[in-house]
């Protein structure tokens, strides 16, 4: 269900009267854009009124019908609702901490199933999380997530359920009998790597030994010809962003964001010491090699309605020409319903049951159970 | 591939353990990282009995449902095992070693002389775009550091337990010294206090003085002899305490001239004291055993003195940063051939013999506390007499402390030939008479006595004594509660209270100053000890 900022409270309480008349025990995620968060209150109160369990995130827009849309709100309804769990104050605790937490609420059940996280954008050590999860969860399940926020990087309350609105959380819930989500940047790798030799969090400020934005700037005039300067990084950097490679599947996009005045350079996601280092080129606006493969991906799947998540840092890269991707992408994926939202990072794995890794600028998609 | 990548990707692994100097987090940090690269989901660290079909499963990222747990051991197929790195695809194989889970391939990274890492996938062959022999050179440096790092651990635990083993011991040892001081001072206790209450009360016929007076001399050798021995003891288990603080010398040495002037008066022997003036002589010693050397040096001097003869007291400055202090006797001397059993324990010389009462094992103990208190020790000796020395190096202090006494709480002083009430709270009745006769006997106090801590606090509470001399060894509410609960007490706080034990290690009396009491009087009471710690504890603080 949409709802439009115009619609009043009844609209969505009369939506969901009808859906828990037919579904005893379910629920409904939302996913609510950032200019009109003053709908959660009226979800929220009407969730506990009509006793309904609710899940839900806020992010810079949404995605409905083949295109972004800056208003509104999405309800997706669960027919049973999972398991889940929203854990605030991240900065508190360590991860081990957050991860016997998760480890605690979730039992797998027999048979493949799908744990989605959802974390506040400026939660500085996803990647960290993410690691201590695997240690605590292994394959136990498929992982797929996105991170919340507003544009802005600036800090807010992103995350809820129905009784709390919260900031620098972890909102986790459990997607049972599902394979998992499939993902894809499509970002090409230049041949040349280098090592991320000094490294702090998500900002990396020597790379082979030297200022990171001046190697930044050499591999980026040598592999692609364009000549990044500390007046033009914001317009630039964007289109060419790192990507951490490993020993195998596709690199780890990181999108650098900031530049500091000792050229370190800030990412969106951590870069680990030592880590190997290429500098991408993002996808050529028109190339729907991308979208066309995530289509191909979900093709056997039966089910009606597939969540998606448009990277932020991609619409970016793309311009105006990101609409038309989106719009191809759905076009793949009819007559199945593409919703979802722009997201400001996204976690999965290259494979299914992999490793859940940290990513940016890529598209993520997975079956909604109905 | 492309070699560079690789050789990077190598490096990246290579530097993830670098650092670690544990076994366990080392193969955990490895294991976590291959799956991060390989995007395997599952993986195991398995050590390998040589020729063995049985693993043991040493570290396991995987799902909880796979039942592999952390010390299983696990019977798997030898094609799975042994070998080189390699990537397996037999489906039926993975599922007869892994029945109830659905792995359908595995990559095999043997660990010479360790084990091997098993990483588990649902795909197939094609998931893996490289050679699984690409990590060789990574693990045979992994394989060099597991083996420092179990290295490490080994000798660590090793170290740990020998540690153990000896605190045990040291404990075992200390509990027995203190047990021990505890049993044999409790009847001795007896012995002097109601000797010393016959001596007091009378009336006595001189003979039965005399007899009296035996005891009491028996009782004083017996306890000299426990004193020493347990001291011994204590040094021969390692079990001394010293508290080393800055002590002048020349105040410890006055200290021991009370005494060794008494003694010497008993023997005819004049004790002289001769110390550089206005020198402060400050060295780094326990005061308490600095007194006791200086006391078994000088009785020495005073005993194997010949009559009328005389013992002189020297401390001086023998080189710069040392200072030594002399007792020297006008006796006969040590003969040559004797010099060199001087310290050794229970040798007495020929001494005993002479009727000069002694254990033998005074020097050495004299020695032992020299030592460890960093000093040297030594003599000269010829026929018209013997000097003992030792050493302490100085210590460069502007500020000389002064001995300090603990001092009773400020009070209001009593008129001037009032007597003072003292409160006893003693739960053995022959302890707690002795005291009474003591007490007032000397005309000077007048007695309450409690038996138990509950009683002994109500009084205090009703009757305001001056000083209270607490029992620390009481049924039910201790001596030290006893005296945490009149600390806490507005009408009580104020009130000195003097420990009183059988329980003299110094253990014992360095808690009872910690926990407020005023001073220690061990069991069995001297009276003149006693006298002299309550006169302290009545006098005023300013």
């Amino acid at each position: 269900m949409f709802i439009s900022p115009e619609s009043g409270p009844g609209a969505f309480r009369e939506w969901v009267r009808g859906w828990r008349a037919q579904h005893q025990r379910g629920g409904v995620l939302s996913l609510v854009a950032e200019r009109d968060d003053e709908l959660i209150a009226g979800l929220q109160a009407t969730c506990r009124e009509e006793q309904v369990p609710l899940l839900g995130g806020v992010f810079p827009a949404l995605l409905l019908g083949g295109a972004f849309r800056e208003r509104g709100a999405l309800v997706l309804p669960f027919t049973q609702m999972p398991p889940s769990l929203l854990v605030e104050h991240l900065n508190e605790r360590t991860p081990e901490e957050v991860a016997q937490q998760v480890e605690a609420r979730f039992s797998s059940r027999p048979g493949e199933s799908t744990l989605f996280l959802m974390f506040d954008a400026l939660v500085p050590d996803i990647g960290t999380l993410l690691d201590a999860l695997f240690r605590a969860l292994a394959d136990e399940y498929r992982y797929v997530g996105v991170n919340a926020g507003s544009e802005t990087f600036q800090p807010r309350p992103c995350l809820f359920d129905a009784e709390r609105l919260v900031g620098g959380a972890l909102l986790a819930f459990e997607l049972p009998h599902q394979f998992g989500a499939v993902l894809e940047h499509g970002y090409s790798v230049s041949p040349e790597t280098t090592a991320a030799t000094a490294t702090r969090g998500n900002r990396v400020a020597q790379i082979d030994w030297q200022p990171a934005l001046e190697v930044y700037r050499e591999l980026v005039k040598r592999h692609y010809g364009v000549t990044i300067t500390r007046e033009n990084f914001y317009e630039n950097a964007v289109h060419f962003p790192f990507g951490i490679v490993r020993l195998d599947g596709p690199p780890l996009v990181r999108i650098p964001v900031a530049l500091e005045p000792d050229g370190t350079l800030q990412c969106v996601g951590e870069v680990p010491e030592n880590a190997l280092l290429s500098v991408l080129e993002g996808v050529k606006p028109g190339d729907f090699t991308t979208v066309e493969r995530l289509g191909g991906q979900l093709a056997a799947t039966s089910v009606d309605t597939v969540l998606g998540f448009y990277c932020a840092g991609r619409r970016l890269h793309l311009g105006a020409r990101a609409a038309d991707e989106l719009r191809r992408w759905q076009e793949v994926l009819a007559p199945r319903q593409l919703v979802g939202a722009l997201s400001l990072g996204e976690i999965g794995s290259a494979r299914k049951g992999g490793y859940p890794l940290f990513h940016n600028a890529t598209l993520v998609a997975c079956p909604w159970p109905t | 591939m492309d070699p560079l990548r690789h050789f990077a990707v190598l490096y990246d692994l290579a530097l993830t353990t670098a650092g670690e100097t544990r076994a366990q987090p080392l193969v955990a940090r490895m294991l976590q990282r291959l799956m991060y690269h390989t995007e395997f989901p599952c993986g195991l660290f398995l050590e390998v009995e040589p020729g063995s079909a049985l693993a043991r499963v040493h570290t396991r990222l995987c799902r909880r449902q796979a039942a592999l747990v952390e010390g299983a051991t696990l019977a798997l197929p030898e094609e799975l095992m042994a070998g080189t790195a390699a990537l397996i695809d037999d489906a039926a194989l993975l599922k007869a070693a892994f029945p109830t889970s659905e792995y359908t391939l595995a990559l095999r990274l043997p660990v010479a002389g360790h084990g091997l890492f098993l990483l588990l996938n649902q795909g197939t062959r094609e998931v893996l775009s490289f050679s699984p022999t690409v990590f060789d050179p990574v693990l045979a440096t992994f394989a060099r550091t597991l083996g420092l790092c179990e290295q490490a651990e080994r000798v660590q635990q090793a170290e740990r337990e020998a540690r153990e083993a000896a605190e045990a011991a040291n404990r075992a040892k200390s509990e027995f010294l203190s047990r021990m001081s505890h049993e044999l001072r409790t009847p001795l206790n007896v012995i002097f206090g109601v000797s010393q209450l016959l001596l007091l009360e009378g009336p006595l016929s001189a003979d039965q003085r005399r007899d009296v007076e035996e005891i009491l001399g028996a009782g004083e050798h017996l306890l000299q002899l426990i004193n020493e021995v347990l001291d011994l003891s204590k040094i021969e288990a390692g079990a001394l305490s010293l508290t080393m603080e800055e002590v002048s010398l020349p105040a410890a040495v006055s200290d021991a001239m009370a005494l060794l002037g008494v003694m010497g008066r008993k023997r005819g022997v004049t004790v002289v004291e001769s110390v550089t003036r206005g020198e402060s002589f400050l060295v780094h010693a326990d005061r308490t055993r600095l007194k006791q050397v200086l006391l078994n040096l000088g009785s020495n001097a005073i005993k194997y003195n010949r009559p009328e003869g005389e013992v002189r007291v020297r401390a001086a400055r023998s080189r710069p940063g040392t200072v030594r202090v002399s007792v020297e006797d006008t006796g006969y001397g040590i003969e040559p051939e004797k010099r060199a059993r001087i310290f050794v324990p229970f040798e007495r010389l020929g001494a005993e013999r002479s009727g000069v009462e002694g254990t033998g094992i005074g020097l050495v103990i004299t020695r032992r506390l020299v030592e460890s208190m960093g000093g040297t020790i030594g003599f000269e000796s010829s026929p018209s007499g013997t000097t003992f020395w030792f050493e302490l190096e100085e210590v460069a202090s502007v500020s000389a402390s002064p001995l300090s006494t603990a001092q009773p709480a400020s009070r209001v002083p009593r008129q001037a030939g009032a007597r003072a009430t003292l409160l006893s709270i003693e739960d053995n009745p022959v302890n707690q008479r002795l005291l009474q006769g003591v007490l007032e006997r000397s005309g000077r106090y007048v007695f309450i006595g409690a038996s138990d801590a509950t009683v002994g606090v109500e009084l205090a509470r009703a009757r305001h004594p001056d000083v209270i001399l607490m029992d620390l060894n009481l049924p039910g509410l201790d001596g030290f509660a006893a005296r945490r609960l009149l600390a806490e007490l507005p009408e009580t706080r104020d009130i000195p209270v003097l420990a009183i034990s059988a329980g003299a290690m110094p253990g014992d009396i360095s808690r009872a100053r910690s926990e407020g009491f005023v001073d220690f009087i061990a069991k069995p009471i001297q009276v003149d000890r006693l006298y002299e710690a309550i006169e302290r504890a009545l006098q005023p603080r300013p």
